[in-house]
């Protein structure tokens, strides 16, 4: 938001430097992004009279102007245009910026050159041309009184420094949006007199005597809520032109381009009060509707029927739903209420009679009338926090003033006003003594009820009681709890000054979070085992999933998505660690990288509104150089948990109608002869296997990449089981076997039988696999060397023992798996 | 000008407000380049659009668009006034906007077809092409013989394309990216723009830059009605679209629905062998083969009455159609099972820890080299520990929540105007992808006994266009603390002795006033920017501050919805961003490097 701080200085003083300024404003009300020196934009520009016009032998379209600068006699070439002998113009000097051009970001500076031939030095622009109107149909004319040589700057009041502000922290605060609000913010954090002109405090006594009555508008404000007050007037005699020089370089310091003297007067009291107005064309109102006259207009504010179509002021045609507010005739729109008028009846150059209206809008349904339609306006802007029904009056006040003294239109009906429900001051009552506690610092009565008077806050104080009455006026509604007079109090006096103190607590223990212990510690055995953490989107997009093999149907979708990559919360992790692996391939000769993050798993059925979907957490791990090495990672995890009842077992030997939901819709990516399940505690906690192949191709990853998923919140609780076992003081013996099993067998039976062997005496320690071995691709046996580790810690193990669990290991595993020692 | 103007992204965009660039105008003719526009450049063989662009004092009847140097100039006679900067609508002639896109898109279907027939890029490519008026695709001199019945052959190829209702999908690339995702590009593609590709179906596509049908359906029918061999051996299709409005449902005549019994036997056994699971290379030559059920009736057409013969040739062609869809279907299944076996066939153990006669050198081992966390698991859960160290107990956010929980028992309801503050996603569920991990602040004030102090974090997700310093997905660690007398001053103290312990050293502050409804009053709590150390630089705006931790004194509105008496209990909370956090410590220029999933970038966090 700009802010003219010339505009401002009528009211209040600028005691500050612009960088104290910019400074107090952002720590006591909001952002101030800087100051801009509106003047810089029209350095080089100075009043030129037109000493002689002449035509331009080679171009129809183009004049020659020669001109008076006060410095010398120079020539520029024009579009041909109504330009006399004699006008004061502006003249832009070779080596400046046509402040229009640049304010578009074109290139700006003029030269003095050649067009057609012709010589031009320098350039004469017009008012679209210097950024101060729309008007782009001769040369910009200055006042006659105007020296020549003037600096431009000086002539229009263009040195000015223009404040901005983030409005964005100011959505509770309409007054804001205004000069007279931010006069009165100003004041407040500079302690600066105020100046508030009397007819915006008492605006009944000014309201003049209509002209006449002979025009009546009927109003039917059948929309009470959502229009709690409604002002109309008819003004007659208007003559549609140009608004004076003054009010343009207003509008345009604020950021508003001029249109013409009707919208011009109401868009300056909007700038100058925050209340939006609007004109209507009378006669254009009237022809329409067939229970209108010449002299009598109808005004219903309702909603719109379902269907209701209208074409707004900036052409486009909307189609409105019966929420939307609508200022209508007796039958049809004539624009959608605080939003934008209607294309219609907008004010023309030939529009006399005007329906000048002050309306209040309800905030809500205004802002949702904006979503829907997708119009945003400054009315809007201002109506959407909240307007102060009470700025009506004074508006409608000032702008029947401004018609007369700029327009020449004279009131010609009553000023109508509908208002059932006038708004009324309210109070807040605190204690002081409860503040100073809330803030935690020592402010006294004075300074607090010094503060409330500067911000224009009535206030009553009763000092034995320290219980202090604000009176809110209408235009702070947003001033309702006592924590917002706080506020008021702390934001004047500066956070600065607030000593930073802790909280004064009981001492106790923090427990630490399960789940966050868990993922910490699987994080960090993954990281000192080289791998690598990866943060990717929790949305992921149906192409991704459909490369992988996966479907995407039953996903929690985006309505309104960034983009289609975006578009679906994931369910899994591993088909994300798979898209970002292709551009790292070349980094590492071997890379495993993995994630671990709250998932969305695919819906069953319906969303039941009152339960919100569980998000378990899961672990996703790749690995470019295959399922073994893949694998190796899984074990380390299960075995730093102490997790000894895993098992893996192929996906071929399962029905797939056995396992969990989430790991049949996630099976897409895996290669199915190479993909195992993983079961803690009879659960199926997740997968690993290679990816298949033609994911792989798809994703551009070599072949042999393998990739896990597990779900770590079945793994929760393990890591609590104890750990320790007690260190042997006897020796251990170590013996080989190898046996000759048929090649389908799995190396986990085998090894299973082995310990069942065992399972009674309890003496294996570890056993290791030395070797698998195959004599050819089509061999039907396989060898399998194991290297076990025996020992007591009770007592040294004898000979007789160690045989006879030998001869037990070769049964078991004769018996279990039907192999054999090899003999060799 | 936009990089992408809007015709290349949404064929369908009929109108579009944007702002003039340059106007030139010489005699009658005015020219007008916009930022971005709907209206589609001749080129690539299409006809360009017309329409107007219209401003309140200004109307261009656009009656040629053309690509000068890049940019797309609207030409046309105007009335009225316009010039740079200002706001315009450009809205196009839809009718001719159609029509040009079907036709284009016919040539579109049949270079697919010609592709996937296997005749291109393979045996020619692509020469040169026209979708205007007399619509044509030109072929480079044929390497091998093409087939007498090319004709019947494309045909049959195209309607098999409209019928399967394909998606015809665009994607914008880089130049690189070309060989991988096209089956087919011309030479001298201008590296400096994203390219357009556009596909059909599961296929590979082509570079294009036309307007385009969304789905092969849309087109009723694609005529090829020459074929021919032009100059120098090339050869030239000619095409016909059909530019009737609405897919018409081919029904037969009414009065003439009589069946056939030979039809319909056929039929009938097609179906219950289909249900018998059979194998596709039985039942292709059991209907289609030569002396196929199906083909012995195509050949009987011409044996019947007369009075009956078209209605029986509707009839049989009508199965013909059916059972070539459906063993199409059934080819692809089998195809895809037969894939399936092959794979399980090609198993391995997945419980041993090493493939068979793997030497002891090539078994799997851990990678050596040192591997790294990502900086926002290890900066979080620095921050994070300081907090606990401090009293605060710590969990993880949910994902996704309801609006009663992101919005409403944070003092926002329904309608309310700040909500335009959080650029919100919605599931098709209604659930929010959490756009504050304030989300879960009811939930804590609601179950947890007082005092409160309780630290959150999480992923936090907004609806906005990503840049150096913005992210639709980013990370918050939230705070709250509710207790009786907790003061401003608490919450400053916290931050500031959280920050001095974070960053090691005495960290200046600035409260600066804000506006978030779930507090109040609504605080930004800035730090010095550690950066240029308060001189000026683009991470801080040049303002040599940062707003890290937006905060404030919990509002009674939140402490009555989670429970608790606002005139008993007071508490504050905050929202600190750990994104800015990671990338303050360690000066990162932009927050896209943190989720893209570089190694480069994350290997430095080590």
């Amino acid at each position: 938001m700009k802010i003219s701080l010339n505009w401002i200085k009528e009211y209040t003083k600028i005691k500050l430097t612009p960088d104290e300024l910019v400074e107090r404003v952002s720590v006591s009300l909001t952002e101030a992004e800087g100051i801009e020196k509106f003047g810089e934009r029209y350095k080089g520009i100075v009043v030129a009279e037109v000493v002689e016009v002449k035509d331009h032998h080679e171009a129809d379209n183009l004049i020659l102007l020669k001109l008076d600068t006060g410095e010398q006699e120079v020539q520029s070439v024009v579009q041909n245009c109504n330009v006399k002998k004699g006008w004061k113009v502006a003249y832009i000097k070779p080596g400046f910026d046509v402040p229009g051009f640049a304010l578009a970001g074109k290139e700006s500076k003029v030269k003095k050159t050649k067009i057609k031939g012709a010589e031009s030095n320098g350039f004469v622009p017009s008012g679209r041309e210097l950024g101060l109107n729309y008007d782009h149909s001769t040369v910009y004319k200055v006042a006659d009184d105007a020296k020549i040589g003037q600096p431009l700057s000086e002539v229009l009041d263009l040195t000015d420094n223009i404040l901005e502000v983030e409005n964005k922290a100011l959505t509770h605060r309409p007054d804001t949006f205004s000069i007279i609000g931010m006069a009165r913010e100003l004041s407040a954090i500079q302690g600066a007199p105020l100046e508030i002109p009397e007819w915006l405090e008492n605006p009944k006594e000014f309201m003049p005597k209509p002209k006449s009555e002979d025009v009546q508008i009927n109003i039917k404000n059948e929309a009470e809520v959502l229009c709690p007050r409604y002002m109309a007037v008819v003004i007659d005699n208007v003559k549609v032109g140009p608004s004076p020089r003054w009010m343009q370089v207003r509008l345009s310091k604020m950021g508003l381009r001029p249109v013409n003297n009707v919208v011009d007067i109401s868009n300056y009291l909007m700038l100058l009060t925050g209340q939006p107005s609007h004109a209507f064309d009378f006669d254009r109102v009237v022809k329409k509707d067939t229970n209108a006259s010449e002299s009598r207009a109808n005004i219903t504010i309702r909603t719109a029927n379902p269907g209701e179509k209208i074409t707004v002021i900036d052409g486009e045609t909307k189609t409105m739903d019966d929420e939307v507010l609508v200022i209508a005739d007796s039958e049809n729109a004539l624009g959608v209420a605080g939003v934008m008028g209607g294309k219609d009846t907008e004010i023309q150059d030939d529009t006399t009679r005007v329906i000048y209206q002050v309306e209040n809008i309800e905030m809500y349904n205004n802002r949702k009338t904006s979503m829907k339609l997708g119009i945003s306006s400054d009315a809007v802007t201002r109506f959407s926090k909240g307007q102060d029904p009470n700025l009506c009056e004074p508006v409608m006040y000032k702008a029947i003033e401004m018609f007369k003294e700029i327009a020449g239109g004279e009131v010609v009906s009553e000023v109508y006003d509908q208002y059932p429900d006038p708004g009324k001051d309210s109070t807040v009552t605190i204690n002081t003594d409860e503040a100073r506690e809330w803030i935690g610092q020592e402010i006294s009565d004075k300074e607090i009820q010094d503060i409330l008077g500067r911000l224009q806050l009535g206030i009553r104080f009763d000092s034995k009681s320290k219980s202090l009455t604000v009176n809110v006026p209408t235009w702070r509604s947003d001033l309702n709890i006592k924590e917002d007079i706080y506020e008021e109090i702390v934001r004047i006096y500066g956070y600065d000054r607030i000593r930073p103190t802790l909280p004064t607590r009981r001492i106790h223990p923090v427990k630490q979070d399960k789940e966050r212990v868990l993922r910490n510690k699987i994080k960090s055995i993954l990281m000192s085992a080289g791998g690598n953490e990866i943060y990717g989107y929790a949305f992921v997009g149906r192409e991704l999933y459909e490369n992988c093999g996966l479907e995407v149907k039953d996903l929690h979708k985006l309505k309104n998505p960034l983009s289609p990559e975006v578009a679906y919360m994931r369910s899994l992790i591993y088909p994300s660690l798979l898209e970002r692996l292709p551009h790292n391939l070349n980094l590492h000769e071997e890379i495993a990288c993995f994630e671990i993050d709250l998932v969305n798993p695919a819906k069953k059925g319906e969303i039941d509104p009152k339960k919100l979907p569980d998000e378990p957490k899961h672990l996703g791990l790749v690995h470019t150089s295959g399922y073994y090495d893949l694998k190796k990672y899984v074990e380390i995890i299960t075995d730093a948990l102490n997790i000894s009842e895993v098992e893996v077992f192929s996906y071929g030997q399962t029905s797939r109608a056995d396992l969990p939901d989430w790991i049949q819709r996630s099976l897409g990516g895996f290669h199915p002869g190479r993909l195992a399940l993983i079961k803690i505690k009879e659960v199926i906690v997740g997968m690993m296997g290679q990816v298949d192949p033609v994911v792989a191709e798809k994703l551009g990853l070599p072949e042999k990449v393998a990739t896990c998923e597990l779900n770590l919140d079945f793994l929760i609780d393990f890591e609590l089981e104890s750990r320790y076992q007690k260190v042997s003081k006897y020796p251990a013996v170590i013996q080989d076997f190898t046996f000759i099993t048929d090649k389908d067998v799995p190396y986990l039976a085998i090894e299973n039988a082995i310990r069942i062997a065992d399972s009674k005496s309890g003496l294996i320690m570890e056993i290791e696999c030395r070797d698998i071995y195959v004599e050819s691709d089509d061999a039907e046996e396989k060898k399998t060397s194991f290297r076990i580790q025996f020992q007591s810690d009770e007592r040294t193990l004898e000979e007789k023992e160690i045989e006879s669990l030998r001869e037990n290991i070769v049964k078991s595993v004769e018996k279990q798996v039907d192999g054999r020692l090899d003999a060799d | 000008m936009k990089e992408i103007p809007t015709y290349m992204k949404d064929s369908y965009k009929k109108h579009l407000k944007t702002e003039v660039v340059s106007v030139d105008s010489d005699d009658n003719t005015v020219s007008v380049v916009l930022e971005d526009t709907v209206f589609y450049p001749e080129g690539g063989g299409q006809p360009c659009d017309q329409g107007v662009i219209t401003s309140k004092n200004f109307k261009l009847k656009v009656t040629g668009v053309k690509l000068e140097n890049g940019e797309v100039v609207h030409k046309g006679t105007a009335e009225g006034e316009i010039g740079p900067g200002d706001e315009v609508v450009c809205e196009i002639d839809w009718n001719r906007r159609y029509k040009n896109m079907k036709i284009h898109t016919g040539g579109h279907i049949l270079d697919e077809a010609m592709s996937r027939l296997g005749f291109v890029p393979e045996v020619m490519e692509p020469a040169k092409a026209s979708h205007g008026k007399n619509a044509y695709v030109v072929y480079t001199k044929p390497e091998k013989k093409l087939p007498n019945d090319l004709h019947k052959k494309l045909e049959q190829k195209i309607t098999e394309i409209t019928e399967n209702s394909e998606e015809i999908g665009t994607e914008f690339v880089k130049k690189e990216e070309i060989p991988q995702k096209t089956r087919w590009a011309p030479p001298n593609l201008p590296s400096s723009k994203p390219l357009r590709i556009v596909s059909i179906g599961d296929e590979l596509g082509i570079p294009d830059g036309g307007t385009l049908l969304k789905n092969t359906s849309e087109l009723r029918e694609v005529t090829i009605d020459e074929i021919e061999t032009i100059e120098d051996g090339m050869v030239k299709i000619s095409y016909s679209v059909s530019l009737e409005e609405e897919k018409v449902e081919k029904k037969p005549k009414t009065g003439s629905t009589e069946k056939f019994s030979e039809v319909e036997t056929v039929r009938d056994d097609f179906k219950s062998d289909l249900e018998s699971n059979p194998s596709y290379s039985d039942l292709k030559p059991k209907y289609l083969g030569k002396n196929g059920l199906v083909k012995s009736l195509l050949r009987k057409i011409g044996d019947q009455s007369p009075d009956k013969r078209a209605d029986f040739g509707r009839q049989v062609n009508l199965l013909n159609n059916e059972v070539e869809k459906e063993l199409m279907k059934l080819k692809k299944r089998q195809t895809r099972a037969r894939r399936g076996e092959t794979l399980s066939e090609d198993s391995f153990d997945v419980t041993a820890p090493f493939a068979p006669n793997t030497s002891e050198e090539d078994r799997p081992e851990l990678i050596s080299r040192p591997g790294t966390l990502h900086p926002i698991t290890s900066i979080g859960e620095e921050a994070l520990r300081i907090f606990e160290s401090m009293g605060f107990h710590v969990t993880e956010s949910r994902r996704l929540d309801s609006d009663y929980n992101v919005f409403e028992a944070l003092n926002l309801p329904i309608g309310h105007p700040a909500r335009d503050m959080w650029d919100t996603f919605w599931t098709e569920d209604d659930l929010i992808p959490i756009t504050h991990t304030s989300a879960m602040q009811n939930r804590i004030l609601k179950n947890q006994d007082t005092p409160i102090r309780e630290v959150v974090f999480g992923r936090c997700f907004r609806h906005e266009a990503t840049d150096a310093s913005h992210e639709h997905s980013f990370f918050q660690i939230e705070g709250l603390y509710v207790d009786k007398g907790i003061t401003l001053g608490d919450l400053i103290g916290t931050l500031s002795e959280f920050m001095n312990t974070f960053y090691g050293k005495e960290i200046k502050y600035r409260i600066q006033p804000s506006f978030f409804p779930f507090v109040e009053p609504g605080l930004e709590f800035m730090v010095e920017c550690l950066v240029c150390g308060q001189k000026g630089c683009s991470f801080c705006g040049r303002s040599g501050w940062i707003e890290l931790v937006p905060c404030g004194p919990v509002h009674r509105n939140v402490l009555k919805y989670g429970g608790l008496d606002p005139d008993e209990y007071s508490g504050f909370a905050w929202g600190l961003g750990l994104d800015r956090l990671v990338m303050l410590r360690d000066q990162i220029e932009d927050i896209r490097h943190l989720q893209a999933g570089d190694l480069r970038f994350l290997e430095q966090f080590s």
